[in-house]
């Protein structure tokens, strides 16, 4: 016997279409000593055309593994969990670092704002990370995992760049300078890393760069300069152009 | 009687003309107006003149040469412009993204105080002397490189100017009202060299405060909002219908300038469980979902690049099922391309370099499919606003109500 049951699966109704949500700063990276206090606040603005409640939470995100048993709620915390949402009013929403004695390197946590009317199909959220290192405990450690070097006879050099984070602190390669250094080690291209997403503690992650001029056959150098925390890495690649433009690591 | 159901038609027409500037469109006063963008929306090329964002891309004398590029990194979509001298015969060039709506200029008051915004990327130092601008109907403004942040080191830097007085007398609101060409560039100092190259890309209009992040519920059939996801309708349909897609999708928008470019999109269910990523039942029986993200509405077939809703599955290895577009592949032993995902619970913990399985849309374009590097531009005419749709598997289902908490949530990282 064929089995039926009704056709209309009912997530959630709703009065409300849709809901978009704001904020405003996108991110927090905070360096500070243990037992000290941070207090910063974040506007959230809603589209609805009614005021609407938003929630407010906080999450875990990435903690450096010597934090074990540490949550979110240990450091970050906000003293209301709901807030109004007035029709183009941004809200601002207080909130508080506090890292304590024992904490160590890299925590970082979400702080979430949620808007799910009652029966409401989507719950909308909107997240802004809160990244925090505890001043004094820094042990930057990076090691250059993978580098992939690409080039064509019409396209310029390219880096894959595979960081492995072994520290205890998440490392954004903002800033790193990628070079192409010729036999004597003379510096013939270098490239200055934009802001990116950062190699989390216990991670690897890959950075891609670009380089402007094809380079013609030889044997070069790729070399990787990275300051964290006051720490120089430099990674040094030897690599040859072949005849037909490719290239041999 | 028919005198005044005229007049009262005039009246109407009068306030409407009054109150909706002709300059004005529905893409011009968002929080973010994009000029050459895969992520915000904004002016709109190769459209008829009265399509009030309508915009073209002049070169002046034929002097530099204008290509899309996709290596990576690009700052925003999957293509930027890469500007080449390609003659310097006349002495000097340039190119302005020039107001082609009926009008002649596209009314940006509503940016003052705002910001014109963009990458750029070069590492020859003669592009320090180059510049930027903007032209209203009072006269163009000219910009030069160097003094906003630009360096030629061969990485992409972004350049912000505050719209204005602070950055130039000619910056008024009254101005803005006029702008006949939404971006300039020429080479004004240096000298023109062949071959000399930028790079420009994610060129927007920014205004001084809080964007936002939109999605909503819309019917496939008609796009019209809705509240509920339904599957056949509404109708009953049989406990083994197998894979079919929603009634629904959501579409999203997005209106908030992110400078880092280091954003997501995510979709998960929140029941709390990592086995209750789908609809649950109260009896704890489970209807597993999937869904898709897409730049342009599905179905869709349009020079070999084909869409469906139809959804397969095929074992892959004796742990692993994936998801493809049955309407497209026949054969479930060719599929190759995995562009249904298995929908996640928040609860779900994944490997920290394994972050592609929740995420529909980020800096790179939306995302196709789960196999490597499927990330995909969209397309600023045919508008940036990517849709989720969600399929959902009716094997040997048991009759019940079915439900589910499905998150969208946008994060920065």
């Amino acid at each position: 016997m064929k089995k039926y049951f009704a056709g209309l699966i009912l997530l959630f109704c709703s009065s409300v279409v849709c809901a978009g949500l704001g904020v405003d700063p996108s991110k927090f990276e905070i360096v500070m000593p243990a037992g000290e206090v941070y207090e910063a606040s974040i506007d959230v603005k809603s589209t609805y055309d009614t005021v609407v409640p938003a929630n407010i939470s906080t999450k875990e995100w990435k903690n450096y593994g010597g934090n074990n048993g540490i949550t979110v709620k240990d450091w970050l915390t906000v003293d209301i969990d709901k807030v109004d949402l007035f029709p183009d009013k941004p809200a601002r929403v207080s909130f508080k670092v506090s890292p304590k004695e024992g904490m160590t390197g890299s925590l970082s946590g979400m702080l979430s704002f949620s808007v799910q009317k009652e029966g409401e199909v989507l719950n909308v959220v909107i997240s802004v990370p809160v990244y925090l290192v505890i001043k004094g405990t820094e042990k930057p450690e990076i090691k250059l995992d993978h580098l992939i070097v690409s080039q064509s006879s019409v396209t310029a050099p390219s880096f894959e760049i595979n960081l492995e984070n072994s520290g205890n602190v998440h490392v954004r390669p903002q800033g790193m300078r990628i070079s192409i250094l010729g036999k004597k080690k003379d510096v013939l291209q270098t490239v200055v890393l934009g802001d990116t997403v950062p190699v989390y503690t216990g991670a690897k992650r890959s950075y891609r760069t670009q380089f402007s001029n094809v380079l013609p056959k030889g044997k070069y150098y790729a070399e990787i300069k990275l300051n964290v925390f006051g720490k120089e890495f430099v990674f040094v690649k030897k690599f040859k152009v072949l005849k037909n433009g490719s290239i041999k690591v | 009687m028919k005198i005044q159901k005229t007049l009262s038609t005039m009246i109407i027409f009068f306030i409407g003309v009054v109150v909706v500037p002709s300059a004005f469109s529905s893409n011009i006063g968002r929080n973010v107006y994009g000029v050459f963008s895969e992520t915000y929306n904004g002016a709109k090329y190769n459209v008829a003149a009265t399509d009030d964002d309508a915009i073209a891309l002049y070169i002046w004398n034929g002097t530099f040469a204008g290509s899309e590029r996709t290596d990576s990194p690009v700052p925003d979509g999957s293509k930027y412009t890469r500007i080449t001298v390609a003659d310097t015969g006349a002495g000097w060039g340039g190119m302005g993204y020039s107001a082609i709506n009926t009008s002649g200029y596209k009314n940006m008051s509503s940016y003052y105080n705002g910001y014109l915004k963009f990458y750029a990327r070069s590492s020859n130092s003669a592009m320090l002397n180059y510049q930027f601008g903007i032209e209203m109907t009072a006269g163009q403004v000219w910009l030069t490189l160097s003094s906003y942040g630009f360096v030629a080191d061969g990485n992409w830097h972004e350049i912000s100017i505050p719209l204005n007085t602070s950055t130039n007398a000619s910056f008024t609101s009254a101005n803005l009202a006029q702008v006949k060409q939404l971006f300039l560039f020429r080479n004004g100092s240096a000298t023109l060299t062949l071959g000399h190259a930028i790079d420009i890309d994610s060129i927007v209009w920014v205004k001084n405060s809080v964007g936002t992040f939109t999605p909503s519920l819309k019917r496939r059939s008609d796009n019209v909002f809705v509240t509920t996801f339904t599957w056949n309708n509404g109708s009953t349909l049989s406990a083994n219908a197998g894979w079919l897609a929603s009634d629904q999708y959501i579409g999203l928008d997005l209106d908030m300038y992110v400078t880092n470019k280091t954003w997501n999109v995510k979709i998960y269910t929140e029941n709390g469980a990592t086995d209750k990523n789908g609809l649950i039942s109260s009896a704890g029986k489970k209807i597993p979902i999937a869904w898709r993200a897409s730049d342009y509405d599905i179905p869709y077939a349009v020079s070999g690049d084909t869409r469906t809703l139809s959804i397969g599955e095929v074992a892959v290895s004796t742990s692993e099922v994936k998801l493809y577009d049955s309407g497209v592949v026949a054969n479930p032993q060719d599929a190759t391309y995995w562009c249904w995902f298995w929908m996640t619970d928040a609860t779900e913990v994944h490997a920290e370099t394994d972050y592609n399985y929740n995420i529909v849309w980020n800096n790179s374009g939306f995302h196709g499919a789960s196999n490597s590097g499927a990330f995909y531009g969209i397309n600023q005419t045919t508008g940036i606003n990517p849709k989720i749709y969600l399929g959902a598997r009716f094997i040997d289902i048991v009759g019940g109500n079915y439900t589910a908490v499905i998150t969208v949530e946008f994060t920065y990282e």
